[in-house]
Parts: structure tokens; C-alpha cells; sequence
């Protein structure tokens, strides 16, 4: 079974992780996993969400 | 087709003598009527009898925004107030605006001189332009307004905004030409992606950009965005307006309707006239206009000039792109930079959006010691590889480094961090005033 991840681009700063928690919230959408990873001054954000096309 | 091939395939030489004729005949009008020009001649030495042939154009003294801004609101104008019945203005974001009358002889010189420019782009009476430069103070929308309605085609004067709404009626009322800034182009091709609308698929056939200025690579790709050809057109507050020059769909220069405008390249720096084909800036001198003629205007623009007749059978001399603005250019450490330059290796570098913004730390008005350009990550350009991210950002910067010979920090940011603008697009920003 194939899994679809998310992937967004954010910059490395304070309020990001906050930002795009919140979009989710607001559609009644959890994270099952979160992987972050991070340069100097960008990041790359993986989620695998419990509604996968909703995300 | 030509509408006025009387004075669009006239050959120079006579060209020149109704110029002269023109400019003698404005020059000797504005001795009588405007203090400004009288006090300006006498300073020089000149008087309208020192014509004699065109080049004598260069006895003549410079005018400048600086100028305007003097005589603010109308101290530069030939006419009484009762013979005007219009007055547009620039925006003035940086200083008072220009306040620009017009009579209604000029009201119809510009209508003709739209209707003919929009010929000279291929437009004919069975296209539906529709308009989305701003109405209002601003001369983009109203000018091309009239100038439409003259030629006898059909106009939409959406104006510039609502771009949802400018795509329904593009496509219900089956628009064939789009006027409006090259921002405001790529603003409608994101929206059109946005809504699922094929711009293809539409009657939509041409596209005439102006107002603010834009590369040979953004051209190109709000064509490839539009799926159109699209054509320049250039003009300014202090002329008259859009309608100074335009490009033919063979894309070589912008053609200027020298019966009304007699323009001139000049260095910037020691005001000698440069010969054709040289780089300096443009110098306009308005040759009909009745409420607020300019002598010699120095548009601070930078272009040049070729005077070999166009492939489609105009004598026209042709303006190539603006390059730059003597006032937008920016001096990093020494070295000069057009945000144009920066626009160019953003392009080049395969993929990125040309939504940029330069942020720089002055020093003085033009010199900097710093400057940082912030890139949009768009769904084109992102991967969830952060080496090929980064990867992203080193090509960025070292193109640019080599084409700009300073090196300068790039940083990658969100889509829409950059704030898009509906008016004139502003690329360089003050990191005081972030």
C-alpha cells in the first residue's frame, strides 16, 4: 500500500510550524507523522495526515 | 494597414522640415505665453529665430520633472483654464505628482494617436479590446479608451482589479486584445491557472503590455503564460500619456509618431545629444500639444533610437525596450545595477517566477552596501530535496554574481510573500521599511 506524503517549502522561522498547523485545525485535520528538515534560512516540511486527500 | 501613411511613410528629410516647422512654431508660442519657457530661453540665449534647422533642437534648454514639481499644480501650462477639459496625474508615490491638462485639441490628438498606434499593433475595428489599465488620474486607461472607441473597435473598460471578474468577461464577451501592465498580465495568467480557465481555449489573440517597464524574458513568458503574441507600448504623464510609442507585431523597436514627438538621445551625465543607436537617455519634445507642451522633457528613460525604415512599411524612428531608468539604478560597493539585470538572470534560471524584490541597505539615494534578493518558491521550482533547494538558491545566486559582478545574498521565501501589486510593481524596498 502506498502512503501520499505532504511536502511544503516554509523559511526557517519562528511561526511557521504554528502557520500551517493552524490550516489544518481548521479542517479538522491530524498529523499521523512529521518529519521537519532544515537549512540556514529554509525548511522542507513532510506530513503523512489521517485524510490524505483532504490534505 | 496604415492609418496615416502620409505622416507614418514619410521619408525623413521631409519628416524633419515639419518638425522644424512645429517646433519653431511651439517654441515662439510658449516665449509668449509661459513665463517658465521665457525666463528658460533667455537664460540659454535663444530664441525661436535660432531654428534653422533641426539640429539647432540642442540650443534649446532641458526640462525635467524637477521642473513640474516647481510649477506645481499648472504653472507650466500654455492655456487659460477655460480651455481645458481634462486633467489626469502621475501617482506621485515618491513626490508630488505631475498634474497633466488637456484641451480638447489635445483630447483628439491623442485619440488619433492611440487609434493609430493601436493600428500600427495590428488592431482593427473587429477586435474587443478590453481595457484593464487603471481608470482614473492614471492617463493608461482613459487614453487607451478613447483611442480604441476612435479606431471603431470594441472596448471593455474593465480597468485594472476584480481579476475574477476580468476573466468571465474575457471569455463570455469574447475579448481578442488585452491591455494592461506586464504585472497585471501575469497577476490574470495565475488567476486563469487558478480557475481552471484555458486562455487558449479563449478568442484571446494579443496582448499590449506597458506602463512599467519589463525585460525581453518576461515578454516572453507572459506570452508563453497567455498564449499570445505580446506587443510593448510606452508613454509617460509629462508627453501625454500611452501612445508615445508602440511596437508592430515584428517586435523590433517601438515606433514614435514623430509628427507629434520629436525625440532625442542624450547622455545622462553631460547632456551632449548621442547619434542613433547609442544607449542614453530619452529626450522628448511634444510637437502638438496645446494645454502643456514640453520642451526637451528629460524622461530619465533609457533607450535608443534606429531610424531604418520598419519591415511593415513605417518610416517611424523605432525606440528599442527601456533598459533602465537613470533614477531606478541602483550603485552596490561601486558597481552599477538595474533591477531589469536581476529580473533577466531570474528568468534565465530555469523555473523561477519572476516575483522577486530587491531589498537593499542605502547608504546615500543610490548607493548601497547591501543587497538581498528574495525569490518565490513556486510549485514549479519546489522539490522536498532539501540539496536541490539549496542547489536552487547557489545557481541563483552565482548567475547572478557573474552577470551583476557583485555577489549578493539570495533568499528563498513562501509563495505570495512578496506583495503583488495592481499598480506599478515596486522591486527594490528599503530593509528600514520592511
Amino acid at each position: 500500500m502506498g502512503l501520499k506524503q505532504v511536502s511544503i517549502f516554509v523559511e526557517n522561522k519562528a511561526g511557521r510550524l504554528v502557520a500551517i498547523l493552524e490550516v489544518l485545525e481548521k479542517r479538522g485535520i491530524s498529523i499521523r507523522s512529521l518529519s521537519v528538515s532544515d537549512a540556514a534560512e529554509i525548511g522542507i516540511m513532510r506530513l503523512i495526515l489521517t485524510d490524505v486527500d483532504a490534505g | 494597414m496604415i492609418r496615416t501613411p502620409e505622416y507614418e511613410q514619410l521619408p525623413r528629410k521631409k519628416l524633419e522640415e515639419l518638425q522644424l516647422e512645429r517646433l519653431r512654431a511651439k517654441v515662439g508660442e510658449l516665449n509668449d505665453k509661459v513665463p517658465f519657457y521665457h525666463r528658460a530661453f533667455k537664460e540659454q540665449g535663444v530664441s525661436p529665430d535660432d531654428l534653422k534647422n533641426i539640429s539647432d533642437i540642442t540650443k534649446l534648454p532641458f526640462t525635467s520633472k524637477l521642473d513640474f514639481k516647481d510649477n506645481y499644480p499648472l504653472g507650466l501650462m500654455a492655456v487659460p483654464l477655460e480651455k481645458v477639459v481634462r486633467i489626469h496625474s502621475s501617482s506621485g508615490t515618491t513626490d508630488k505628482p505631475t498634474i497633466a491638462p488637456y484641451t480638447q485639441g489635445d483630447i483628439d490628438t491623442w485619440a488619433e494617436i492611440l487609434a493609430r498606434a493601436l493600428t500600427i499593433a495590428g488592431v482593427t475595428k473587429e477586435d474587443v479590446l478590453q481595457n484593464a489599465f487603471g481608470y482614473g488620474l492614471f492617463t493608461g486607461g482613459l487614453g487607451f479608451h478613447y483611442g480604441v472607441e476612435r479606431l471603431g473597435a470594441t472596448v471593455i473598460p474593465t480597468s485594472i482589479g476584480n481579476t475574477k471578474r476580468q476573466l468571465t468577461l474575457l471569455q463570455d464577451l469574447g475579448t481578442t486584445v488585452l491591455a494592461c501592465t506586464p504585472s497585471y498580465a501575469l497577476i490574470i495568467s495565475e488567476a486563469a491557472q487558478e480557475m481552471g480557465v484555458d486562455l487558449r481555449k479563449t478568442k484571446l489573440r494579443l496582448a499590449l503590455c506597458g506602463a512599467e517597464p519589463s525585460s525581453e524574458q518576461m515578454r516572453k513568458d507572459i506570452e508563453k503564460r497567455l498564449g499570445v503574441q505580446v506587443l510593448n507600448d510606452y508613454g509617460l504623464t509629462e508627453a501625454m500619456g500611452p501612445g508615445v510609442s508602440i511596437e508592430c507585431p515584428y517586435q523590433c523597436g517601438m515606433h514614435v509618431p514623430e509628427d507629434n514627438f520629436l525625440v532625442e538621445i542624450i547622455d545622462p551625465e553631460t547632456g551632449e545629444q548621442l547619434p542613433y543607436g547609442d544607449e542614453g537617455e530619452l529626450v522628448i519634445t511634444t510637437l502638438t500639444k496645446e494645454a502643456c507642451p514640453v520642451i526637451r522633457f528629460r524622461t530619465r528613460d533609457i533607450t535608443s533610437l534606429n531610424p531604418e525604415p520598419c519591415k511593415c512599411g513605417r518610416t517611424l524612428v523605432r525606440m528599442s525596450r527601456i533598459t533602465g531608468r537613470t533614477d531606478d539604478m541602483l550603485i552596490v560597493r561601486g558597481v552599477n545595477v538595474f533591477p531589469s539585470q536581476i529580473e533577466n538572470v531570474l528568468l534565465k534560471v530555469e523555473g523561477v517566477e519572476p516575483y522577486y524584490m530587491i531589498v537593499v541597505d542605502r547608504t546615500t539615494a543610490f548607493s548601497c552596501s547591501d543587497i538581498e534578493i528574495w525569490v518565490e518558491v513556486n510549485e514549479d521550482i519546489f522539490s522536498d530535496e532539501m540539496n536541490k533547494m539549496e542547489d536552487l538558491g547557489k545557481r541563483v545566486r552565482s548567475e547572478m554574481n557573474s552577470v551583476l559582478g557583485i555577489s549578493t545574498r539570495v533568499k528563498l521565501v513562501e509563495p505570495k510573500t512578496i506583495a503583488r501589486s495592481e499598480g506599478k510593481t515596486k522591486r527594490v524596498v528599503d530593509r528600514s521599511d520592511l
